[in-house]
């Protein structure tokens, strides 16, 4: 179908830059998911590849044709918008039939035959004669996928479509969407803040932040090597624990990082040339709080001392207040703890990630 | 994947051929006229439409103009009048009034005073011919009657009250609307507080309603100052600046010597004052209605 | 003092609120008894043969309305002047409302240099007198041979009304939301066919609240039409009502009321059934 290539794209408004120098490709049939917090640019990076805003700087190609010039409606592209876009004086058939409209040639009746077919698929037949103010919130929405693949477009773009539905009902609808995306194969980008529907759905994910494109990798890479504390910490809800200060020292053959003397974690030995380029020294030590254990007592881990018990049911979040900060950790709510009891916190040694202070990026 | 052929830029022209027409007729009807009045005011034009220009004799002719200081005097009385009565207090009174009732009747009265200013002109001064009706039909002279009074002759005894109260019946709407909508926006908690506190109506008024829309009354002052005194509309319709100039005003003096004595050149000369009036209107209207930007919510294809 | 002394609460406390509510309508009515009779006086006279004391009607005729089918003397055919001034009620709506879409969607949808100063400048303009250049515009229709044809007073009144109304339809199309236009970009229109096929039918209410106060205003216009148009082949029921006012003041008010009757049908209609709608868009239109 199509590949999708942005080469330093830039786009400003006035003063803001909304998207800064983003470099990303996408392959055919790929699921690419741009994710970040409000105001990173996801929506402004997805409307300048609809080709509603024009790149202030850079390019982009579709099948290797520049198109920074091109209307959206030379791009073959469907787009599902967050509050759906629909026509509300136009009828739900009306909607879907609309960019049809645009095509030559084509006959009413082939209009209506592949509206019917698309409200087939999407379950909304028997709405083809309301308005979209006579809709419920997931109805609208399957109107609006209806509308995007109505012209059979190469390429489809999601802007953040699920964050205006119920709990309950976005995982239907992710669930739907993900398997539609895979039966048709349509190349598609998709933007979201909700990091668990980007690791449910996309094949890639894209984290933006101030309109930088941060890292690009598959849900696991990013979640489990990422590349500076950024990405770190938005990923993973408690998210990562951080400790800055910290250094790497070197003891009769085995490696450590410490703080104020005290041994917090071994440095498995694969990981002991990547300080070749890295200091040694103002490090910051990040671990996930699924990724501890909490002891009694250890000669090497985090000391510190419970500060407070969040019960969540499947799980116990333990708050533990050492060197000033408060750490959170996943524990088993079978385990008895009480506050302000001293304990150990144990670190898996190949979970642990390392920052440099200075430039942010990860060290491993 | 896109045939060449189909593709085109973005078109930049596209807002500025939308407005084309739009700027025609701003031009044509609003700047050109702005413009020609200048040089027509140095020219003796006449009905044979021909540029004769004569320097500042226009200008030197007014002065010398026998009817001018009794023109100022009427356009003094006229702007004054009209604004303190109705266009400023009725309008502030009426304000007052209709928000302290029901939003349903304080809204029927507001639409009733709206009434005179959506009436064709000629119609509305065909009632106050009738109101001022010099003879027993008339109803101010009905109502003299029946309090026991003697009829009046408005018309030849006070033709410029007649005038006042026109006008005023249809300058009047603007600042009621006006003041009603900001006293409408004033937050209830106000009052609230103030008769817990034993304010009664008139230290409300005083004390809340009035202090807060003060911006509001200083606009409407002035804007309808400036109104008024480029207004002549009923004027015309009613007395025609009769008798004898007794209530003809800068506007329509400035009217009667281009339209009626046919001296462009003269008439252009007097409007030019209504011009620089106009301006100055128009920029205290900009003023006070803030505009907002536009720009994000362009699509720029 | 005991208890019971201390509320002192006679028939002024306890009624306090009727009788402000009394005052305050009894006040209203009063200020605004001069419209309603005035405009009760004017239906009741055009139907009766004369008025006892004035305004009771004494006698049911439709002879004031003699000249719906008489030629009277001094006036044009009324029907032709009807005609007319349909004609330039609709052609003013037409007018602005082409004019004022276009540019409406124009100001509020793109961003172009110069935007913000066009804005303030149509605001300006619809505070500005027009009286005040008639001189002018009298020689500009001249020059254009547009004097004494109702197309100058089409274009002029439209002219005078187009800022107001493209400010009030650019409030319309700014309460579109944006990503029903940029849907209509990808679902492959150009941004005109997007304008007539989407945000034209979006704004349609904003389209009829111009039409109808265009409508009227180009069929209440007067200063236009007795100062630029000069043979009665143009008139509109504006100058055949002034005319008729010359003619017959003080003398026959049966004629003269049925005539304005007649005149102002359509803002009767507009105010008993859409009075409510008035209110709140004449606040813009109105210049004061
Ligand atoms: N039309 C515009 N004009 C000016 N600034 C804009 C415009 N659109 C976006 N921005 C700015 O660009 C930045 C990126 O905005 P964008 O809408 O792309 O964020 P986002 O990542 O989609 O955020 P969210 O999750 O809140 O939707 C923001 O700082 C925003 O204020
Ligand atoms: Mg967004």
């Amino acid at each position: 179908m199509a590949t999708i290539k942005l080469e330093n794209l830039t786009k400003k408004f006035n003063k803001v830059i909304a998207v800064n120098n983003v470099s990303l490709t996408i392959k055919d049939g790929e699921f690419i998911i741009l994710l970040g917090p409000s105001g990173c640019g996801k929506t402004t990076t997805l409307l300048t590849i609809a080709g509603i805003y024009r790149p202030t700087g850079g390019a982009i190609y579709m099948n290797d044709t520049i198109m920074n010039d091109i209307p959206p409606r030379y791009r073959k592209i469907g787009m599902v918008f967050q509050n759906y876009a629909l026509y509300p004086h136009m009828t739900v058939f009306e909607n879907i039939a609309f960019p049809l409209r645009t095509v030559k040639d084509i006959s009413k009746t082939d209009i209506k035959t592949k509206v019917e077919e698309l409200a087939d698929k999407m379950r909304i037949a028997s709405l083809l004669e309301r308005k979209p103010s006579e809709l419920s919130g997931g109805q609208q929405q399957r109107v609006a996928i209806a509308r995007a693949l109505a012209k059979e477009p190469q390429i489809l773009l999601f802007d953040e479509p699920l964050s205006n539905l119920d709990a309950k009902l976005r995982i239907i609808m992710r669930g739907e969407l993900k398997r539609l995306q895979e039966t048709l194969g349509i190349t598609t980008v998709y933007v979201t803040h909700d990091q668990s529907e980007a690791m449910a759905l996309a094949d890639r994910v894209a984290v933006f932040n101030h309109g930088i494109l941060q890292q690009i990798g598959s849900p696991e890479d990013i979640y489990y090597s990422p590349r500076n504390i950024f990405v770190a910490g938005f990923l993973g809800s408690p998210s990562m624990n951080f400790l800055s200060g910290t250094r790497l020292i070197k003891n009769e053959g085995t490696a450590y990082i410490e703080k104020e003397g005290k041994k917090l974690v071994e440095v498995p030995s694969k990981n002991l040339d990547k300080f070749e380029n890295a200091p040694s020294e103002d490090l910051i030590l990040g671990f996930r709080p699924e990724d501890c254990k909490i002891v009694p007592n250890d000669e090497i881990g985090i000391p510190g001392k419970i500060y407070l018990l969040e019960h969540l049911g499947r799980e116990v979040v333990v708050n533990i207040e050492a060197f000033g900060n408060i750490f959170k950790v996943i524990a088993d709510p079978e385990s008895r703890f009480e506050k302000e009891q001293r304990v150990v916190l144990k670190l898996k040694p190949d979970r642990v990630h390392l920052f440099d202070s200075k430039t942010e990026a990860a060290v491993f | 994947m896109v045939e060449k052929t189909k593709l085109r830029p973005f078109n930049k022209a596209l807002p500025w051929i939308l407005l084309l027409p739009l700027v025609i007729l701003v031009l044509m009807f609003y700047i050109l006229p702005i413009v020609i009045t200048m040089p027509l005011s140095f020219t003796s034009m006449g009905l044979s439409f021909k540029w004769l220009f004569v320097g500042l004799e226009n200008f030197r002719n007014i002065p010398r103009d026998p009817i001018i200081p009794q023109i100022i005097g009427n356009t003094f009385i006229y702007v004054f009048f009209t604004l303190i009565v109705f266009n400023f207090g009725m309008a502030v009174l009426l304000s007052l009034l209709t928000t302290s009732i029901s939003d349903r009747w304080g809204g029927f009265f507001r639409t009733l005073w709206m009434l005179p200013r959506i009436t064709p002109s000629v119609v509305y001064g065909l009632l106050w011919l009738w109101i001022f009706d010099p003879s027993k039909n008339g109803l101010l002279n009905i109502i003299l009657s029946v309090l026991g009074m003697p009829s009046q002759d408005m018309f030849h005894h006070n033709p410029m009250l007649l005038i006042v109260f026109a006008n005023g019946f249809v300058g009047a709407s603007m600042g009621m609307m006006v003041f009603s909508a900001a006293i409408k926006a004033i937050p209830i908690e106000y009052y609230r507080a103030a008769m817990v506190d034993g304010a009664g109506w008139f230290t409300m008024v005083r004390k809340i309603t009035l202090p807060l829309i003060r911006w509001h009354l200083l606009f409407i002052t002035a804007y309808e100052t400036l109104s008024l005194f480029t207004s002549y509309q009923y004027i015309l319709i009613i007395t025609n600046g009769g008798p004898v100039n007794r209530t003809n005003v800068w506007a329509l003096y400035t009217y009667q010597t281009a339209f009626s004595d046919f001296k462009f050149g003269y008439g252009a000369a007097l409007s030019l004052v209504l011009v620089v009036v106009g301006v100055i209107a128009g920029l205290l209207y900009i003023h006070n209605i803030h505009v907002e930007s536009t720009s994000g919510n362009a699509l720029e294809i | 003092m005991t208890k019971g002394e201390y509320y002192k609460i006679g028939f002024l406390q306890r009624n306090s609120s009727k009788i402000f509510n009394v005052t305050v309508y009894a006040l209203l009515i009063v200020l605004s008894s001069p419209i309603v009779l005035a405009y009760a006086w004017l239906f009741l006279r055009s139907f009766s043969t004369g008025m006892a004391h004035g305004f009771i009607p004494t006698g049911l005729t439709f002879s004031n309305w003699r000249f719906m089918w008489e030629q009277i003397s001094g006036l044009p055919n009324v029907w032709h002047v009807t005609f007319n001034t349909f004609i330039l009620g609709g052609s003013v709506a037409g007018v602005v409302l082409l004019v004022s879409s276009m540019s409406g969607f124009a100001l509020s949808r793109f961003a172009f240099k110069g935007q913000g100063k066009l804005l303030l400048l149509l605001l300006m303009l619809h505070a500005f007198p027009t009286v005040s250049l008639m001189v002018a515009i009298f020689y500009i229709l001249r020059m254009t041979h547009l004097l004494n044809s109702l197309l100058g007073v089409i274009l002029l009144r439209a002219s005078m009304d187009i800022p107001w109304a493209t400010w009030i339809i650019k409030g319309f199309y700014d309460g579109i939301p944006r990503e029903i236009e940029w849907a209509g970009a990808i679902d492959g229109y150009s941004r005109i066919s997007i304008w007539r096929k989407v945000l034209l039918p979006m704004v349609k209410p904003g389209l009829i609240v111009i039409a109808v106060f265009e409508f009227l205003s180009g069929w209440s216009e007067f200063i236009f039409i007795t100062t630029f148009i000069f043979s009665n082949k143009w008139w509109t029921l504006s100058q055949y009502t002034y005319t008729a006012l010359g003619g017959y003041r003080f003398a026959d008010y049966g004629l003269l009321t049925a005539i304005s009757v007649w005149y102002i049908l359509p803002v009767t209609i507009l105010f008993i059934f859409a009075n409510k709608y008035m209110t709140q868009m004449s606040l813009g239109g109105i210049k004061g």
